[in-house]
């Protein structure tokens, strides 16, 4: 959508250069055209002044020649040819003067010229018909000085008549030079200001595009920068309020690990404090009394401990920095120690343990105490939740190649649901330490497992119905070369 | 003489899930001439109290079945033992909690493993004698 805006954008911008352009060149069209009409008008009417001016100039220098060849010649012919010249001084001034637009002024010149020149026409023409009739006179006489006179006169007057028609010349002529320059002038001023209005098109056409791009291509470019940068803002933000909530649910697990370490510990450590302070304070310390309370001591002291070294093992284990003791050691054996480490905690009576092992399964690599520690793990769970009924640990092939299954199976309590989707996360199981979730133990036992299957390549699944007892199955590969890292989110299937 | 020396007696009631710390409580209190009994849970606790009308009810908070909130509840609702102090004697320090248990009037709280048989004695005998007093 946007792609389409902009090729839009661009072709308004090519319009708005074009119109400018063809504007500027019909201003150029509109001054050359009138200035080609001025020169036209000038042409048609000043050149014609000019022209006809200087032919009345040249016709009476003709007519004054031809008067002068009769006086000096003596030839009355010429005089023929005199009307000629006079009509064309006439017609050539009249020309002149039928222009519509010529000055007043110069109008009434040129009348005055006219009449002159008639009343010249006239003398002329009749003086030197006279002399060329032949009419000598006698010199000194009073007629002679009369045609002397006049000669003079006429001269005098042809003179002045010659100035005033070079006179009109010359304003013609003038008058069409200074024409000529004014229009360079015009023409000059017209190309300045046809250039200046092609700079002022050019000029608004850029302001226009720079608006347009700045509207249609910066500003929302500089928005779409905008919005990246709220985005990235808005997402620095969020990330910082995640990292804080976390930082905080961090915190918050903190608080309620170390409260549940100081349950777990404070109280059997109250429990050692009453025991102990009751004893200091008998008189007669009688055996059935000290037992009676230095057994309990005794077996607080041991469950802390236990709790100690599993946290640190959980600990460790959970480090990723565990250093295993890798070999080949003897199923068989691991399974009858682990049996032997939990017995003391059975109720010979009412519990019955049983170990099977498949005879073709012997060895397995690994790290021996850690599997172990695994089984006695699974076993002392089943032995605190089952009060009768037997305890089966055994161990066969898995349907997977080179797998085998060890078994921990009871008839205990089971597993209630709530239970179970905490199974094998530290700490997490007793979180309700007081009220209906009450629960026992502090779940690092299953951590510790989860583990150590991790680190050897393999899986657990637990099928438990509440009331009917639990089966915990670990599949572990016999022949693996060495632990397997990053396997440490091993989550538990229940079945 | 002992029949009207056991009737002067005067009675306590420790309720807490864990044997381990009830029974040497038990023992130290009993050892100070008062007239001890135990319950396993808040509900048991109920019955035996209704049952015996102690002069006093040492009350843990964790326990299965009912916990010392829900024993605290039903004693609130009942006259009979509504009239009975309590101290608290609870293994974690949840403001939270122990000020809900306030709310439901208890007359002291101590936190297991910082207080010592002396000071429980002492905590006993003068929350008895508040009680003695008009």
């Amino acid at each position: 959508m946007r792609s389409e805006g902009i090729t839009n954008k661009v072709w308004l911008i090519i319009g708005i250069l074009m119109t400018g352009f063809l504007f500027s060149v019909v201003v150029s069209y509109i001054h050359g055209y009138n200035t080609i009409k001025h020169i036209h008008r000038i042409s048609d009417e000043l050149f014609h002044d000019v022209q006809n001016s200087q032919m009345a100039l040249i016709a009476f220098e003709d007519q004054v020649k031809h008067y002068q060849e009769v006086f000096m010649l003596g030839e009355i012919e010429l005089l023929d040819l005199v009307p000629d010249t006079v009509q064309m001084v006439k017609d050539s001034i009249t020309n002149i003067k039928s222009r519509k637009n010529l000055d007043i002024q110069m109008r009434v010149a040129l009348d005055e010229t006219m009449h002159l020149h008639s009343a010249y026409s006239r003398q002329a023409n009749r003086i030197f018909s006279a002399l060329g009739n032949g009419e000598v006179l006698e010199e000194g006489s009073e007629q002679y000085m009369a045609y002397e006179n006049s000669v003079l006169e006429l001269g005098k007057n042809s003179q002045e008549l010659k100035e005033r028609l070079s006179g009109h010349a010359k304003i013609f002529k003038d008058g069409f030079d200074n024409e000529l320059i004014r229009i360079a002038q015009v023409t000059r001023l017209q190309g300045y200001f046809n250039l200046g209005l092609f700079a002022l098109v050019v000029a608004i056409s850029l302001l226009v595009i720079y608006y347009i791009v700045n509207r249609s291509i910066s500003k929302p470019i500089q928005e779409t920068i905008d919005q990246v940068e709220s985005v990235t803002e808005d997402l620095r933000v969020e990330r910082a309020e995640r990292e804080r909530k976390a930082m905080a649910e961090t915190l918050k697990s903190m608080e309620r690990v170390i409260g549940i370490i100081g349950h777990e510990l404070r109280t059997p450590l109250a429990a050692v404090r009453m025991s102990s302070e009751y004893l200091l304070k008998l008189d007669n310390l009688d055996k059935v009394s000290f037992e009676s309370f230095m057994t309990p001591i005794h077996d607080e002291v041991i469950r802390m401990s236990e709790l100690v070294n599993n946290m640190l093992e959980a600990a460790r284990l959970n480090s990723g920095s565990v250093k295993w003791n890798w070999t080949s050691f003897q199923i068989e054996g691991i399974c009858q120690s682990a049996i032997k480490v939990v017995q003391p905690l059975v109720d010979q009576e009412s519990v019955e343990v049983n170990c099977f092992i498949e005879p073709d399964i012997t060895e397995m690599n690994g790290d021996q105490e850690a599997i172990q520690r695994m089984i006695i793990n699974l076993l002392s769970n089943s032995v605190k939740h089952t009060s009768e009924g037997q305890i089966d640990l055994s161990v066969s092939m898995s349907d997977k190649d080179d797998h085998i299954e060890i078994e921990i199976k009871d008839t205990g309590n089971g597993i209630p649901q709530h239970v179970k989707e905490k199974l094998g996360k530290a700490f997490v199981l007793n979180s309700g330490v007081v009220g209906s979730d009450y629960i026992k133990g502090t779940g690092l036992g299953l951590s510790i497992c989860k583990a150590i299957i991790a680190a050897h390549g393999g899986e657990m699944k637990v099928d438990s119905i509440e009331g009917h007892g639990s089966t915990f199955a670990v599949y572990l590969p016999i022949d693996l070369d060495g632990p397997v890292s990053g396997n440490d989110k091993l989550e538990v299937e229940y079945v | 003489m002992l029949g009207w020396s056991n009737l002067l007696k005067r009675k306590i009631l420790v309720i807490d899930d864990m044997p381990v710390f009830r029974e040497p409580i038990a023992a130290t209190l009993r050892m100070q001439g008062f007239d001890v009994s135990c319950a396993g849970d808040g509900q048991e606790g109920l019955d035996i109290a209704r049952q015996e009308n102690p002069d006093l009810i040492l009350l843990d908070m964790s326990m299965p079945v009912m916990d010392g909130l829900g024993f605290l509840k039903h004693r609130q609702d009942d006259d009979q033992l509504n009239q009975i102090p309590v101290i608290l004697l609870s293994a974690i320090s949840d403001e939270d909690y122990i000020s809900q248990a306030n709310d439901y009037g208890i007359s002291h709280h101590l936190l297991k493993s910082r207080f010592s048989s002396d000071e429980l004695i002492q905590t006993i005998e003068s929350c008895l004698g508040e009680l003695a007093e008009p």
